[in-house]
């Protein structure tokens, strides 16, 4: 007989496991559709495999409307994969092998590993489950036990730290694969990729600490859902608090997982293709797996800080359908009739989804929207930026809740980040830039000190 | 109760090697002289890609191991402090305050010093 949570854990790593595979695919498919809506074109649309679309527009009345793209080339993300998987899987024989071939299972482990703490629905009176009396040897016993459970893979009181210690572990795929390559693009690539994301977490461990703080010293992701989940002034999301904190908090997550305008590791133009020149095949592809993995994880990481997670609309009593439908009791546990919360649970688990997709476009939209950074200004954004900003945010964060009348901060959270927001504006460009640290020294051909020209010789 | 991560590190570990060890069986293979060099834009390769680089590199390792640490320090910190009851408590939480704003000033004292050396100037 299992625990109730053990059972509920299985399946959502059953469940979430298969739908982020699924789920990765199409949205590079996705990405693609972005891309050429921003550029004014059509994108892929050959690759006509209708899984069954064709039938619901027939039945529809309206199969005329989609005249020549009336699948949207949902076959993309197929094809993509089988070719991908029968590509030559190429090592060249100057790498060093080992690494060369472990890199990308470490970039996409992590990224598979690292949303377990994410809690797609909340808490659940889970009724147990008993075997029919017509299965043989097992029939009529109870095969799951009930319990309370929280629906989500790893429920751990510390899931913040999870998710900022896993996503971390990223780098070493990308250093560890730009390093293996012994190609000089890569290596590049790779010393880019390894300052650009220890830069960035810093900024990013900090937003996550101030948030620790204005939920009451809880690093438990379910419980922060659940504080922001409530309802009135108790009930107020974390983006209403921190607004600021909530875009820091946004950038650092592009430049975590790599993404433009971020994209300094792998940006085409200056490095080929970066840490993953060498690279082809699946071998290649599980990096960009990797990343979009990372991704659909940052997004659900801002969820569940600055969204409310599975919460429908904030400042008012959530679970609105579970509730009106009964799978919701009165202590807002989802009810112990099977079918009752198992609808309620997948109502959150859909809010949920819906806010990460909604994030991932904005990603795409950000991405082929904005240039690329210089890899100078990069810097400067995290050392000169953000993390004087978010030490500042966090002396003045944490005077306020100290100080705070009645144990309401958030007002005063408020001000803190808008005035951090104006302050900053005011004064950074004030602000010294140090000493010079590049001696130019003359070099003749350098773009730095032009070339003297020789003095007539005698 | 940690079961279960077993379950999902052990899908990882095998989508990830299973991925690899597939598409090396299932694609071709050809092998040559010219295909095994190392790709430098079509020109022969110069030299060997293991060479020195900027130093910057390293001292901003170093400076977020500074950084990191204290964030580290903090987590524990940030997880009480706010359960001590504020002025209104027995006065542990004002000593808290204070005690991780010293600290907290002596890594802006070295993030400071790191700004006038010039660690953050990228030019």
């Amino acid at each position: 007989m299992f625990s109730a949570q053990f059972f509920v854990s299985l399946v959502v790593i059953g469940v979430v496991v298969n739908a982020m595979l699924g789920a990765t695919a199409y949205l590079i498919f996705l990405e693609r559709k972005v891309a050429s809506w921003t550029q004014d074109r059509i994108g892929p649309n050959r690759t006509n495999l209708s899984f069954g679309l064709d039938d619901l527009w027939r039945k529809l009345g309206i199969d005329g409307w989609f005249e020549g793209r009336k699948h949207f080339g949902l076959g993309q993300a197929l094809a993509d994969g089988i070719k991908l998987l029968v590509k030559e899987d190429y090592t060249p024989p100057r790498v060093d092998k080992a690494l060369f071939i472990a890199a990308p299972a470490l970039a996409v482990i992590p990224a598979l590993v690292g949303w377990a703490v994410i809690p797609w629905g909340g808490l659940w009176q889970f009724p147990g489950l008993t075997a029919f009396n017509w299965v043989p040897l097992i029939g009529g016993e109870q095969l799951v036990a009930p319990g309370l459970v929280s629906v989500t893979a790893l429920p751990i009181q510390v899931g913040l730290l999870y998710i900022l210690a896993v996503s971390s572990l990223a780098v070493y795929g990308i250093v560890l694969g730009a390093y293996a390559s012994n190609n000089k693009f890569s290596f590049l690539g790779g010393l880019r990729a390894t300052a650009q994301m220890v830069s960035y977490e810093i900024p990013m461990g900090l937003c996550v600490l101030i948030m620790i703080l204005t939920f009451s010293g809880t690093a438990d992701t379910g419980l922060m859902v659940n504080l922001q989940a409530g309802a009135g002034a108790d009930g107020v999301w974390g983006i209403f608090i921190h607004p600021l904190l909530a875009v820091i908090f946004f950038i650092c997550i592009l430049a975590e997982c790599n993404r433009a305008p971020f994209d300094l590791a792998e940006s085409e133009q200056e490095l080929v293709g970066g840490f993953h020149t060498e690279y082809s095949s699946m071998k290649w592809a599980l990096f960009f797996l990797a990343e979009y993995m990372h991704m659909i994880a940052g997004s659900a990481f801002f969820c569940i800080m600055f969204l409310g997670g599975w919460d429908l609309l904030p400042f008012v009593e959530t679970e609105l359908l579970p509730r009106v439908i009964g799978a919701v009791d009165a202590d807002g546990n989802t009810t112990s009739s099977l079918i009752g919360g198992l609808i309620a649970v997948l109502f959150k688990f859909g809010t949920f989804a819906a806010k990460i997709t909604l994030l991932l476009f904005v990603m795409m939209w950000v991405r082929w929207t904005l240039p690329r950074f210089r890899f100078d200004q990069l810097m400067k954004l995290a050392w000169r930026g953000l993390i004087p900003m978010m030490l500042l945010m966090l002396l003045l964060c944490t005077l306020v809740i100290h100080f705070a009348p009645g144990g309401m901060p958030r007002v005063g959270l408020l001000v803190v980040n808008v005035a951090v927001f104006f302050g900053a504006m005011i004064v950074g460009p004030k602000l010294p830039s140090g000493p010079a640290v590049n001696r130019r020294v003359p070099l003749e051909g350098s773009r730095y000190s032009p070339v003297v020209e020789p003095t007539a010789a005698t | 109760m940690f079961g279960a991560v077993g379950v999902l590190l052990l899908m990882a570990v095998s989508f990830g090697v299973g991925n690899i060890v597939l598409t090396h069986l299932l694609g071709p293979s050809r092998k040559g002289e010219v295909k095994g060099t190392v790709y430098e834009s079509g020109m022969n390769p110069i030299g060997s890609a293991r060479r020195r680089f900027n130093v910057r590199f390293y001292i901003v390792a170093m400076t977020f191991l500074l950084f990191d640490v204290e964030i580290v320090f903090f987590y524990p910190w940030a997880a009480t402090f706010t359960k001590l009851g504020g002025p209104e408590g027995d006065g542990l939480a004002g000593m808290f305050l204070v005690r991780m704003l010293f600290f907290l000033l002596t890594s802006v004292i070295a993030f400071t010093y790191a700004w006038r050396k010039g660690v953050f100037r990228y030019d």
